[in-house]
């Protein structure tokens, strides 16, 4: 079978323009001549809401299936040389080719919804990849993406939402810089390949273990979940480009499971700096692979940031008690309404709302001191 | 209005997607197995389109269609004379139900889309797995490939074809083999 297919009504341009259709309404901004021009088009035959129809279905099971089975890209993909992406370093010989996928949004099909963005990244990175084998590529995350990207030698690493790394893998290291965001590294063992992460002169090094390492506006959090790593600070070197590998002006600390450290962020050099390990809880620690903000007894600024991280629609606290007012609880990092509706419950409210989508939480003083509490 | 479709309109249109295509492949496929049904169904769909009164106006007509769709599946699917006693189940606890079979589901699927992904041309599959994975456009594409941007069209579309008759994706319950051996003895009739 396959090849007979003299029951298909659908012409080829039909089936041409219906996948045209399809990719051009994935992207989240279609203007309003498209829509109308998508609107004649299928009012004109019932074949084309057919194929449209059809080609909605097949595409969405193809896209599921190609997220889900990031492996199966070099096999359809490199059968032709020709067609191979080209990640080779001629500089490095054990190279890595990060295999980078889109992580299987949780709501499946909300995928059209975020195909603009993942096309955006993609494509950069896709470019970044194809550059000069000096630049190692530089792969980065959108606002409200995560994606795993998996490493030659089988470590994975998770980025979060606005994360951007670059990877470099030789004979003798494994090296990530992490220039924004946060990652989550599951290590491969390998003794005579350390693995290290890089963050603004703090350096966390790995053997065969998995941790956690935010980058924040003024520090460098390192969690590990499992195994050890040694945390250390580095100077910069002259040039002002981190000296790869270089031992830290520090005695490293090190970390077992359980613990953070948070490190400021280039350090005066020669100041040794107190490296005091905290226990944390380990689920909060990686609660964001599943898109889950876990909230401790935190200040509501701390959790809005959060949120921010996340959302397009930025979530604002414009009143100082307001944001100390401190809060527990876990969030689907996508839905700041669940936030706003609990947090209703507990305090009196105003939102305004910008035109842009922003909100702007204000607590509204009772006239008779009266407070309205949880009801 | 603004030339661009607000993220609420976008949102829509893949929920109503979503649910149209739960429709399809759980309350569908065991019961409208003929393609035939199918194309009746898209004529009924169709039918509704026009009566909409100035659907280019509407402000997305893609969520318009999903939703047509899905009201036109739900009640063929209660019409349908071979339906299942479960058959008038709320979707919500259609999908629910989905669940627990879900990896396997999955899987079987998945297995399906490898194995027909893998017969396709090269051609034909590189500029799939561009468009889908990577988010490439036609004219990215063309230049990834080295071909023209209508090639890659022609590649995407011979593409999608190929792979709906290896696939038949209003069937997939029934798993790929038998799929292809109830297309094969209708091909036969």
């Amino acid at each position: 079978m396959g090849n007979d297919h003299t029951d298909d009504k659908a012409p080829r341009e039909v089936t041409e323009t219906a996948a045209d259709w399809l990719d051009r309404l994935a992207s989240d901004s279609v203007a309003a001549a498209d829509r109308r021009a998508f609107a004649r088009w299928l009012l004109k035959s019932p074949v084309h809401v057919s194929e449209f129809l059809q080609l909605s279905a097949l595409r969405a099971e193809l896209t599921g299936s190609l997220q889900r089975h990031p492996e199966w890209v070099d096999e359809l993909l490199q059968t032709n040389p020709g067609n191979v992406i080209d990640l080779t370093d001629q500089s490095a010989p054990a190279v890595p080719v990060p295999n980078t996928v889109p992580r299987q949004p949780r709501r499946r099909f909300a995928a059209a919804a975020v195909i603009a963005i993942l096309a955006i990244a993609g494509w950069l990175g896709y470019a970044s990849l194809t550059d000069t084998p000096a630049d190692p590529p530089a792969i980065a995350t959108a606002l409200g993406e995560q994606r795993s990207i998996l490493l030659s030698d089988g470590s994975t690493l998770e980025l979060n939402t606005e994360t951007e790394v670059r990877i470099r893998m030789s004979d003798a290291a494994r090296e990530v810089d992490l220039l924004r965001g946060e990652l989550l590294v599951d290590v491969v063992k390998d003794p005579a390949r350390p693995f290290r992460v890089l963050s603004d002169g703090v350096v966390a090094q790995a053997i065969g273990t998995r941790f956690n390492v935010y980058k924040r506006g003024s520090d460098t959090v390192v969690t590990v979940i499992e195994g050890r790593v040694a945390v250390n600070q580095t100077p910069p070197s002259p040039d002002g480009t981190q000296a790869a590998g270089t031992v830290g002006t520090n005695e490293p600390i090190e970390l077992t499971a359980g613990l953070q450290v948070a490190v400021a962020n280039q350090p005066a050099a020669a100041t040794p700096v107190d490296l005091t390990p905290e226990p944390v809880n380990l689920d909060k620690a990686t609660a964001w692979t599943e898109r889950r903000l876990v909230f401790d007894d935190e200040p509501l600024s701390a959790i809005v940031t959060e949120f921010n991280r996340y959302n397009r629609s930025r979530l604002i606290i414009a009143d100082d008690a307001l944001s100390e007012k401190r809060l527990s609880g876990v969030f689907d990092a996508n839905d700041p309404d669940e936030f706003i509706a609990l947090l209703s419950n507990l305090e009196r409210i105003d939102i305004q709302q910008s035109t842009e989508g922003h909100r702007t939480l204000l607590r509204v003083e009772s006239t008779n001191g009266e407070r309205q509490d949880d009801f | 209005m603004t030339e661009n479709v607000d993220k609420t309109d976008q949102a829509t249109a893949a929920q109503w997607f979503e649910r149209w295509h739960a429709l399809i492949r759980h309350a569908l496929s065991g019961r409208l197995q003929r393609k035939e049904d199918v194309d009746d169904m898209s004529q009924e769909v169709y039918l509704r389109l026009l009566r909409v009164r100035d659907l280019d106006l509407v402000r997305s007509p893609r969520s318009y269609l999903y939703r047509i769709a899905v009201n036109v599946a739900e009640e063929w699917r209660l019409r349908a004379p071979q339906a299942m006693e479960h058959s008038s189940e709320p979707l919500g606890a259609l999908q629910a139900a989905e669940e627990p079979a879900r990896e396997t589901e999955l899987a079987e699927r998945d297995a399906a889309v490898h194995e027909a992904l893998s017969k396709l041309p090269l051609a034909n599959r590189t500029a799939l797995v561009l468009q889908l994975r990577d988010g490439l456009t036609y004219d990215q594409i063309a230049e990834h490939m080295g071909v023209t941007r209508r090639a890659v069209k022609r590649y995407v579309a011979n593409g999608y074809t190929e792979l709906r008759h290896e696939l038949n994706v209003f069937q997939w319950e029934q798993g790929n083999e038998e799929a292809n051996a109830r297309n094969d003895s209708r091909y036969g009739e």
